[in-house]
């Protein structure tokens, strides 16, 4: 009976203090982190242009200013188009004539170039659309109306309005 | 009362315990005694990023801030930026080989301002990424991203 007592009543020693130290210190790390990556503090009205070369230019009017854009993997929306600029795609080659590198016309294919607006999250320093990275100089396979290609974010500014 | 003797647990845990107060305070003397390491001086870095198509010339800017893409980490502000056409070697008929720009392609080269512990070789960024000349660095401004090879660095003289 009084052994029971005496292990009821074993008061706290410092192994105990630590590993109940050791128990919040883990607890408050995980909820730093969880809260970091779970709830992005800040948002942006983002403005940017993507380019997508090789377009027939039969597909190319199908792109239109009221089209939708959607990131193929994710079928996440990318942002409302603003605007479509059709140019002929060209090419750079060496012309012996002339001596000098010269650019020349894919015939029948376009460059497209598409200027979204949208709302990203921000993280880091980076915009973000879903996990999407909206970020010059990185790709995106996009849904279009005629087919899915790849699109190269070419430029990107953050919305005053 | 009775003493209470230490049982196998909490002995795995005193050893815990001291491996990690024993590893923090080793990297921290480290960090300290590391010869020709001078702290938090200020440096200008150049990160020359090759063969980049020419829509990209106008995407860094000085005032902007650089980050390391893996980590997220901040690498210094861009205080300069230059960029100049590629030059690609052309073959003629008579075998003669000669340099020509390359309109659609450039090398832009950033020179990036950055309070740094720094050594001969190199410098660190935070506590533990040690970066120097020849490294290949992927790093990343709030509109661009891009890999570029260091080039060089030197103190800043104002």
């Amino acid at each position: 009976m009084d052994s029971l007592k005496n292990k009821s009543k074993r008061s706290f020693n410092i192994i105990d203090a630590l590993i109940i130290l050791f128990a919040i210190a883990a607890i408050i790390f995980s909820v730093n982190v969880i809260l970091s990556d779970m709830f992005v503090s800040d948002s942006a009205k983002v403005t940017y242009v993507i380019k997508i070369d090789g377009v027939d230019e039969r597909n190319a009017e199908s792109i239109t200013e009221d089209s939708e854009l959607y990131f193929a993997s994710s079928r996440t929306k990318m942002g409302s188009v603003e605007n479509v600029t059709y140019l002929p795609e060209t090419v750079t080659v060496f012309n012996y004539e002339s001596d000098r590198f010269v650019n020349t016309e894919l015939a029948g294919k376009c460059s497209v170039y598409i200027t979204l607006k949208a709302v990203c999250d921000v993280s880091n320093n980076a915009y973000l659309i879903g996990s999407h990275i909206i970020s010059a100089g990185n790709t995106a396979d996009i849904l279009l109306p005629y087919s899915y290609d790849r699109a190269e974010i070419i430029s990107v500014s953050e919305s005053l309005s | 009362m009775k003493n209470k003797k230490l049982n196998i647990i909490d002995i795995i845990i005193i050893t815990a315990l001291i491996l990690v107060i024993a590893a923090a305070i080793s990297r921290a003397v480290i960090m300290n005694r590391m010869p020709d390491t001078v702290k938090d001086r200020e440096i200008l870095y150049k990160i020359e990023l090759r063969d980049v198509d020419g829509i990209y010339r106008d995407s860094v800017k000085p005032g902007d801030s650089l980050y390391i893409s893996e980590k997220a980490l901040y690498c210094g502000t861009v205080h300069e930026v230059s960029a100049s056409h590629v030059k690609r070697e052309v073959v003629y008929d008579d075998g003669s080989v000669s340099p020509h720009s390359d309109p659609s392609k450039v090398n832009i080269v950033l020179t990036v301002l950055l309070s740094a512990d720094t050594s001969d070789d190199g410098f660190y960024i935070g506590s533990n990424t040690f970066l120097s000349p020849g490294q290949q660095i992927a790093a990343y401004t709030k509109y661009f991203n891009f890999t570029g090879k260091i080039i060089d660095f030197a103190d800043f003289e104002q």
